[in-house]
């Protein structure tokens, strides 16, 4: 019956709304349905909570969580933003070009947003005041530059589309480098642009190449991390999940013995944390799986597909709608829920319209990290608000420009799959091969 | 005093919590590192480490959300809540019974499975454990997750309480 659906729907976004953990709204929906429309008992979503978390690949997201958790909890932040300041201070908004680097190479060490916008806007945003900047440039920018951390990989929204949609996780993770450069480099140019004429910020002179030797090699054992994860990936020496493996004992080794910034009584702490994060985000998996149980039984991702297919005809049009749907939703749900909720009932779709799974992933996972500073409820928002002391509005208003930015990168991305697919194809691997338009 | 029972209770479970978290995860971590270099090194691999990642995984999730409960990480949407802050103590109490209909849940259910793989007494492939030791998980998260709920909820009455004392 079609009137259940709308009912399903209504009682899980009504759940979410009242604040009710994500997992236990999509548990307790599944739970209602099942128990109202079908006869399948409870004890088979108790034992479908179970079964989903006896999942290897499933480790891969702990570890990349703890690798990323041991370097904020080291000096590495600090190292980051004194290579990228080297690289580039001697240009008009150097030191705020330089957060937006170190964003990106603090992105393609940790996976998530708002770990990225805690450690670099804590930083950088107080840096930039006493620097003169102005506040809504250093809010609106360091709001905006933490979506880095989840579009350049790792990413453990990308990690959770790769399981669901069966698109290799590796190929995937390549597909985050470009938008990773062109959002950095977009945001650099803005910036140039602000300050080409600015008098009043004391511009750094030119540091001397024995200056530059000098931080490069400071900051070496944090600048090999990203290194050894990818260079071990797309070698073939390691999987995705070894390589989060490899990459903790670095950095356990990197903080306690080489920067000594961590006694071992910390990394009891930086462990434990860890486990409960990806406790939190893993739980939203097997709810997940329970929502997806009840979605299967009713054949709704199959029913959708139909009514939106005979609804929509151009592959061009249907991703314009979509694009816009998950922007909207990633305001309101962080990227792991979105992308567990929506990716199974999306991807039925794709083959119909002729899209590349890997090319919605990387769309998905660039619309669902803008989500995260867009006003009025994106999380970044508030973060760098209690930061820097300024209220939602001015926030809101500082953002706008970079959102701009991003929201250009994201439809060259989407209208231009080959832009997307050209660093997996280059390092051969399968992709379905069709693009935008080709599949009809 | 019954603050005092709770942060005794606290004190324990945070002890059992935090040790046993912290070690699974390590061992799991070692034992995948020396895969790797056993793989590479001597051509050869543990079988029972494939195993052991997927048991830990349970055990870091399940106990991991009492935790998450107490420390208030659990993901939620809260748009609702920046928009309108003035719902808070509203959408608290919702937030705190759906976690506690959730635990009641988990305990009574849990209990029936653990009954039925008791019944079967099957075990896992390599290790042996028998199947109703991580099945209690289940049950075990439950409680754990109530009493914790209970001291949040604590918590919050012990903050309003000051509020209004102060106003």
């Amino acid at each position: 019956m079609e009137w259940s659906y709308l009912i399903v729907l209504l009682l899980l976004l009504g759940m979410m709304a009242a604040y009710i953990p994500v997992f236990m709204c999509l548990f307790f929906t599944s739970a209602i349905s099942l128990l109202i429309w079908t006869d399948i008992p409870i004890l088979l979503l108790i034992q479908t909570i179970f079964r989903s978390m006896d999942n290897f690949a499933l480790i891969v997201v702990l570890f990349f969580i703890l690798c990323g958790n041991i370097m904020t909890a080291g000096t590495i932040v600090e190292k980051l933003i004194k290579f990228s300041n080297i690289l580039v201070s001697w240009l008009p908004g150097g030191l705020g070009m330089a957060g937006v680097i170190a964003c990106a190479l603090f992105g393609a060490i940790s996976g998530s947003t708002v770990a990225t916008v805690v450690a670099l806007g804590g930083f950088m945003i107080p840096a930039l005041r006493r620097h003169g900047y102005p506040d809504n440039y250093s809010v609106g920018v360091m709001t905006t530059a933490g979506n880095l951390g989840v579009i350049i990989p790792p990413s453990i929204g990308m990690i959770l589309y790769s399981m669901i949609s069966n698109v290799s996780l590796e190929a995937l993770f390549l597909t985050g480098f470009v938008p990773g450069v062109m959002i950095t480099v977009g945001m650099c140019f803005y910036t140039f642009f602000i300050f080409k004429n600015n008098k009043s910020i004391v511009r750094e002179p030119v540091p001397s190449f024995s200056k530059v030797i000098e931080v490069s090699k400071e900051s070496f054992w944090a600048l090999m991390l990203p290194l050894i994860i990818f260079v071990g990936i797309y070698s073939g020496m390691f999987t995705a999940n070894e390589a989060a493996v490899v990459a903790c004992v670095y950095a356990f080794i990197v903080e306690l013995f080489i920067h000594k910034s961590m006694k071992f009584s910390g990394v009891k702490n930086v462990v434990v944390n860890s486990a409960v994060t990806s406790a939190t985000l893993l739980i939203i998996v097997a709810g997940a799986t329970c929502f997806g149980r009840y979605l299967t039984f009713e054949n709704i991702p199959n029913k959708l597909t139909e009514a939106v297919v005979s609804a929509i005809q151009s592959p061009a049009l249907f991703l314009l709608a979509i694009v816009i749907l998950l922007l909207a939703i990633g305001t309101l749900m962080d990227i792991i829920s979105a992308t567990l909720i929506i990716g199974p009932v999306c991807i039925p779709m794709l083959q119909v319209f002729g899209i590349d799974p890997v090319h919605f992933g990387l769309i998905m996972t660039v619309a669902l990290a803008i989500g995260y500073c867009t006003p009025p409820v994106g999380v970044s928002l508030y973060i760098t608000g209690s930061i820097a002391n300024k209220s939602i509005i001015f926030v809101t208003k500082a953002v706008l420009p970079y959102l701009v930015i991003q929201l250009i990168v994201l439809l060259m991305l989407t209208y231009m799959p080959g832009l997307t697919l050209l660093l997996p194809h280059l390092l051969g691997y399968e992709t379905a091969g069709i693009t935008l338009g080709g599949g009809r | 005093m019954f603050g005092k029972i709770l942060a005794g209770v606290d004190k324990v479970l945070t002890f059992f919590e935090e040790w046993t978290l912290f070690l699974s995860v390590m061992v799991v971590l070692i034992a995948l590192f020396f895969n790797i270099i056993l793989r590479y090194g001597f051509n050869y691999s543990l079988a029972w480490s494939e195993e052991l990642v997927r048991e830990v995984i349970m055990y870091t999730t399940f106990i991991g959300c009492s935790v998450a409960v107490k420390t208030r990480s659990m993901i939620k949407v809260d748009a609702l809540l920046q928009l309108v802050p003035s719902l808070r103590l509203a959408l608290m109490t919702i937030s705190h019974a759906a976690t506690i209909i959730f635990s009641f849940i988990m305990i009574y259910y849990g209990y029936l499975i653990c009954l039925q793989q008791a019944a079967t007494s099957q075990k896992t492939i390599i290790l042996q454990i028998p199947m109703v030791i991580l099945y209690s998980l289940l049950p075990a998260m439950g409680t754990l997750m109530l009493i914790r709920t209970i001291q949040v909820i604590y918590q919050d009455i012990m903050i309003e309480r000051e509020k209004r004392e102060k106003i």
